[in-house]
């Protein structure tokens, strides 16, 4: 649990009794008093699991939670409320909410909340840094071994590829060669995932 | 023709009625309804911390941390004392104490919220200043009460705004006792202006939004009436009391 834990509540006393208790079981904490500072942060923050209380003045958690959605700030997020308002449950879901908790909230219950969220960004970074990394091999390549990689990626053979691109199979190869020095590997399944990665979200 | 265009305009009537009691009813269900999940709102905090409290207390004590955990006792009792604030609140707001009326003056209790309020307005750079009759006002109403309306009063009057210049005037209007509140802060957002005597309607940050609203059942209950004055400079709630006859 190395990560920082945001937690935007407007009651003091709220916010400095869990932090107190996330600190004591060693989370890292920033507490807001306001939506509107969490807001005006956000941008600047490392990714961090968010806690946000349902009820404030101005600005609702929901409210925060689709506000954050409108800035490309999709971090997991936990949200707790003093009543159990099945209406406004549903749509902390809709928005993309890990869990809602109820107040007073148990210990346990949080705890095991921020952990799936941790462990829900350090998969969505894992993700981002294997795309960067293709991104990064695929813009290397030159636009014909992009070409190349394509095509090996749909699973076309060799002979095909030299057909389709009117080369010779000898020059397929020692397209496909430089790929695979540049990538560091000759599987074809790897060199797959590699292309596929770097291309998004299909 | 005559005789059926009376007994139209009864059935209209009844119906009529009909519906008003449906409404008051509605509306009351409502009240309820608003009142409970508020309830559970304010409550909800401070049991919060009071469970996020006792639960890194009990890890305190695992680790010995005697001076930590005196510390995070001391929090849980205020919180403690913060939920029982506000179901005594509740209680009162439920059932005002009509046992203790008296003719009491409308004077002596501006006079004593002055001096109850005097370190608080201090800190805050306030000034507060009386503008009261000579003569005596004489109301009926629990003196406690009657201080607790004015307390209210003049507490939310320092907390609009730094520096608040307050204005306590007392007169006599026909058979009543008036006395209005006056501050210079931004005023009650124009939101809440309508509701703001209806239980947990709040302009304030921390407000529990009960203040007001016990405000006006306790006056209600002295056989007064409570207003936000509109159209002024200034925020201006007015009391209206009957003047007791001795």
């Amino acid at each position: 649990m190395s990560r920082t834990v945001y937690l935007v509540d407007d009651d003091e006393t709220v916010r400095s009794a869990l932090t107190l208790l996330l600190e004591t079981v060693g989370v890292t904490v920033k507490s807001f008093a306001s939506p509107e500072a969490f807001l005006t942060q956000a941008a600047n923050l490392p990714p961090g699991c968010l806690i946000l209380d349902i009820r404030m003045p101005a600005i609702s958690g929901l409210k925060l939670q689709e506000k954050l959605s409108a800035q490309g700030i999709f971090w997991p997020t936990v949200i707790i409320s003093g009543h159990g308002d099945i209406e406004a449950c549903r749509r902390a879901f809709r928005n993309g909410a890990i869990d809602y908790l109820r107040k007073p909230v148990d210990e346990q219950d949080l705890i095991d909340a921020i952990q799936k969220g941790q462990a829900e960004l350090e998969a969505c970074q894992q993700r981002a840094a294997e795309r960067a990394e293709a991104q990064a091999l695929v813009s290397a390549l030159s636009p014909r071994e992009s070409e190349v990689l394509e095509m090996i990626a749909k699973g076309v053979t060799t002979k095909q590829i030299a057909h389709a691109l009117g080369l010779s199979p000898r020059t397929v190869e020692s397209h496909r060669a430089a790929i695979a020095a540049k990538a560091g590997t000759t599987s074809t399944a790897e060199l797959t995932r590699f292309w596929l990665e770097a291309q998004g979200d299909p | 023709m005559k005789q059926r265009a009376r007994r139209k305009e009864a059935e209209q009537r009844a119906d009529l009625s009909a519906l008003e009691t449906r409404l008051a009813h509605a509306s009351r269900v409502n009240a309820m309804g608003e009142m409970a999940s508020g309830m559970a709102h304010e409550l909800a905090q401070p049991l919060t911390a009071i469970l996020s409290q006792a639960q890194a207390g009990r890890h305190l004590v695992r680790r010995g941390d005697v001076e930590g955990l005196a510390r995070v006792l001391d929090d849980t009792v205020a919180q403690a004392q913060r939920g029982a604030d506000i179901l005594e609140r509740l209680q009162r707001w439920s059932r005002p104490n009509r046992d203790l009326a008296q003719a009491c003056s409308l004077n002596d209790a501006a006079l004593r919220v002055k001096r109850l309020l005097g370190r608080e307005a201090q800190a805050k750079g306030a000034v507060v200043t009386l503008d009261l009759p000579n003569t005596l006002l004489q109301v009926k109403a629990d003196p406690v009460e009657l201080e607790q309306v004015i307390f209210n009063l003049v507490r939310n009057a320092l907390d609009a705004a730094d520096r608040a210049r307050v204005l306590l005037r007392a007169r006599r209007v026909g058979d009543r006792a008036v006395l209005e509140v006056s501050d210079d802060g931004p005023g009650v957002p124009a939101d809440i202006r309508e509701r703001v005597f209806e239980p947990f309607v709040t302009g304030k940050k921390d407000g529990t939004g009960l203040g007001l609203a016990l405000c006006q059942r306790l006056v209600e209950e002295m056989g007064g009436d409570m207003e936000l004055v509109s159209g002024t400079a200034h925020t201006t709630f007015r009391l209206s009391l009957p003047i007791a006859v001795s």
